[in-house]
């Protein structure tokens, strides 16, 4: 599904990340663990390309992410606030997002519905800016923009950031349901092992823009190999 | 996507915190294009009369081809400083399934709404039709007219590279600026006139097509080039250089002795020196200072230099440019952090202190660095000495009043792609007031006595605000602290 290949990124001298080779497949809920600075989110800016490569290439689907853009109808994100339209109501945000994504209405009511739970009333039909939501509702609207578009894959960096238990329980729910149903591929990034651990069958550990460690499937061994690097 | 942008434009425009305030002055800056778009039409009608029976030209469409160049050069440089680089925050569009080439192509596009797309097409028309179409035929003056804006198009998108892309490369870009005066100072001095060597090409579009699709080729081509630079830069690590410290992190004696405002001062001028927003201010206040001779003019041998109300406004302007530029957004530069000088105590009354000794030093450099006026007349450095402690003392504080109105938040470490903000016309018209507060004093002095008495008067004005000085910052920084809590939450939410 998305395939990286000598992938680096250099600031001046810098290099922040250099991953020679990564492959994540189809419906895989891939979590991206690391301390401050492993260059968690530049992967996922440079799997968006929203940042440039220095060297090397992201292929989505075989599309370089580069060299074309009709990726971008099958890929959802949420990375921070500067991708939402502050000045905008979350419904109005919504609105045109699913303009944009050529969406019926119908089909719009349908994801929002599933936001349900998550939203707890407080976006919906409320006369409020995005601007002036709290951090944790900021992050509801951009994760459930994330999902408009009906996308094969979803990148989320740090989801459960500001969210109240509640919420980062039914959002935990909401992925793992998604992956069911529709074999979304999920890439998450979090401080949260708990978290990741729970709902992601690989994790990956980088490490001053290394992958240190690829841990799949086995769920006991992963929590253990990451509770003993992160507890060095 | 076109209407959908248009739309959310509207909206971001309409919501924003500063909206009256934005509204006036986009009135202000509406008025003065109707009142230049006046003068044109103006100019254009009399052009063809003027030219023939002023100036005594035969063949008005062989000058018009020999002056056609100069025009150009001139629409050069009055673009340059005039037009504006469109704004748009791509960040909130990049991850959506929107073309990048179309968002480009929108950019641009709203660009070229745009006083200037219609100046070529209202000046020449009346001439146009009077001169050359009568002589030449309706073809022929529909070539003509058409080269000239298609050139005038060409020089749209070239300008717009030359700021963003020339000028973001190499600071000494900005040189090539002179190249276009250089065509005039030749033809002044009579050395060569580079119009008789032009002027073949632009009479071939009274007979043909041949200019014309040159024109539109070279129209094209700058689009290209524009579109081309913009393209392969819409990405979100442009802004993220390495840090370079220029300037000593350790503290420059120059604050010492003036307590905890002298530290905020210190701390601002960092931030004035490491942004390019401010940088840019700070340089053309500097520039600024040679405004003075286009006003001040040698006098005879023997005479004194005769001063006239003119030169006051030239003194406010040298040495208070800064005040309007910087001063303006005074505190939205801090907006990304107001909270930080909210939770310490008498924080807000320290940084206002530090800012308004900040402003008085800027404008203490430019009174020093315009001394070299001395040459013109001993009477310039008396102008600028009263403009400067009128500024210092009361000037300074007409600019803070003024800029406590509604304060905007901005994001000073925004990338510098799409964010240059060269000086705005609205800018200017919003200084108004600080411009016109020194006549308050100045003209009825004059009336009743002379220029000197005048200048006096304001000097005098400029000291008592002085030896206030803290009272009436303390004023402003109380008008901050009474409505901290809505600045600071508008501040808070962004832009």
């Amino acid at each position: 599904m998305i395939h990286v290949e000598n992938l680096v990124k250099k600031y001046g001298s810098d290099e922040v990340l250099h991953i020679d080779e990564l492959t994540i497949e189809r419906s895989e809920c891939f979590g991206l663990v690391g301390n401050n600075g492993a260059g968690k989110t530049t992967f996922f800016q440079m799997i968006l390309n929203l940042v440039r490569v220095t060297s090397g290439f992201v292929n989505i689907s075989g599309e370089n992410v580069n060299e074309s853009e009709a990726w971008k109808n099958r890929v959802g994100s949420y990375l921070d606030e500067h991708m939402l339209l502050p000045f905008l109501s979350p419904d109005e945000y919504f609105e045109t997002l699913r303009r944009i994504y050529g969406m019926t209405e119908d089909e719009l009511g349908t994801i929002l519905g599933r936001f349900k739970p998550l939203f707890n009333d407080e976006i919906l039909g409320k006369k409020k800016y995005i601007r002036d939501l709290s951090k944790g509702n900021l992050k509801k609207v951009g994760i459930a923009s994330a999902f408009l578009g009906n996308p094969d894959i979803v990148l989320l960096d740090e989801p459960f950031e500001n969210l109240d238990p509640t919420s980062q329980n039914r959002l935990k729910k909401l992925i793992t349901e998604e992956r069911e149903e529709k074999e979304t591929t999920f890439l998450i990034s979090s401080h949260d092992l708990t978290h990741v651990t729970d709902i992601c069958n690989r994790i990956v550990l980088l490490e001053k823009g290394l992958v240190i460690k690829d841990l799949k499937d086995d769920k006991d061994a992963m929590a253990s190999e990451l509770s003993d690097y992160f507890n060095r | 996507m076109t209407p959908e942008f248009i739309r959310l434009l509207f909206l971001e425009r309409v919501r924003s915190f500063s909206f009256g305030r934005d509204l006036i002055s986009s009135i202000m800056v509406l008025v003065l294009i109707v009142f230049i778009l006046f003068y044109l039409v103006g100019i254009a009608i009399f052009m063809g009369f003027v030219l023939k029976n002023q100036l005594g030209v035969e063949d008005v469409p062989a000058f018009l081809n020999s002056a056609a160049i100069y025009y150009l050069l001139g629409e050069f440089v009055v673009r340059f400083f005039f037009q504006k680089t469109p704004l748009f925050d791509l960040n909130r569009y990049l991850h959506l399934p929107i073309k990048r080439s179309g968002i480009i192509h929108f950019l641009l596009g709203k660009s070229l709404i745009s006083t200037f797309t219609v100046v070529a097409l209202i000046l020449f028309l009346p001439v146009t039709i009077t001169e050359i179409t009568a002589a030449h035929g309706p073809l022929a003056g529909f070539f003509w007219l058409a080269t000239i804006m298609a050139f005038s198009l060409s020089l749209h998108w070239l300008v717009l590279w030359v700021k963003e892309a020339g000028s973001r490369k190499h600071p000494a870009f900005l040189a090539l600026l002179v190249l276009p005066a250089l065509p005039f100072i030749l033809l002044y001095f009579n050395i060569f006139n580079i119009g008789a060597y032009t002027a073949p090409f632009f009479s071939m579009a009274l007979s043909g097509p041949v200019p014309l699709i040159t024109g539109v080729v070279f129209c094209l081509a700058g689009y290209r080039l524009i579109f081309g630079h913009y393209i392969k830069n819409t990405y979100l690590d442009q802004a993220q250089k390495p840090a370079s410290f220029a300037c000593s992190s350790s503290g420059s004696g120059l604050f010492s002795g003036f307590g905890v405002p002298g530290i905020m001062a210190e701390t601002e001028l960092k931030l004035i020196l490491r942004h390019k927003k401010s940088r840019s201010y700070l340089f053309m206040s500097f520039l600024f200072v040679f405004y003075g001779l286009l006003f001040y003019e040698l006098p005879e041998p023997g005479e004194p230099f005769a001063i006239s109300v003119l030169h006051i406004f030239v003194g406010i302007f040298i040495t208070g440019l800064f005040f309007v530029q910087y001063g303006q957004f005074l505190m939205s530069w801090n907006s990304s952090f107001f909270d930080f000088y909210l939770n310490k105590e008498n924080g807000i009354r320290d940084l206002m202190r530090g800012k308004v000794l900040l402003l008085s030093l800027s404008s203490i450099a430019a009174f020093l660095l315009a001394l070299p006026y001395l040459y013109f007349g001993w009477q310039i450095i008396l102008i600028h000495t009263a403009a400067l402690l009128f500024n210092v003392g009361i000037g300074i504080h007409i600019i803070v009043l003024m800029s406590l109105w509604n304060p905007k938040p901005m994001d000073i470490n925004k990338g510098a792609m799409f964010n240059y903000d060269g000086i705005g016309m609205a800018q200017f018209l919003m200084a108004i007031p600080f411009f016109i507060s020194p006549y308050v004093i100045y003209v009825p002095v004059l009336l009743l006595a002379n220029h000197y008495a005048a200048l006096v008067a304001m000097s005098l004005a400029g000291l008592a605000g002085i030896l206030l000085h803290n009272r009436i910052t303390d004023v402003s920084a109380n008008i901050v602290k009474n409505n901290r809590h809505k600045i600071s939450s508008a501040f808070r939410r962004g832009t």
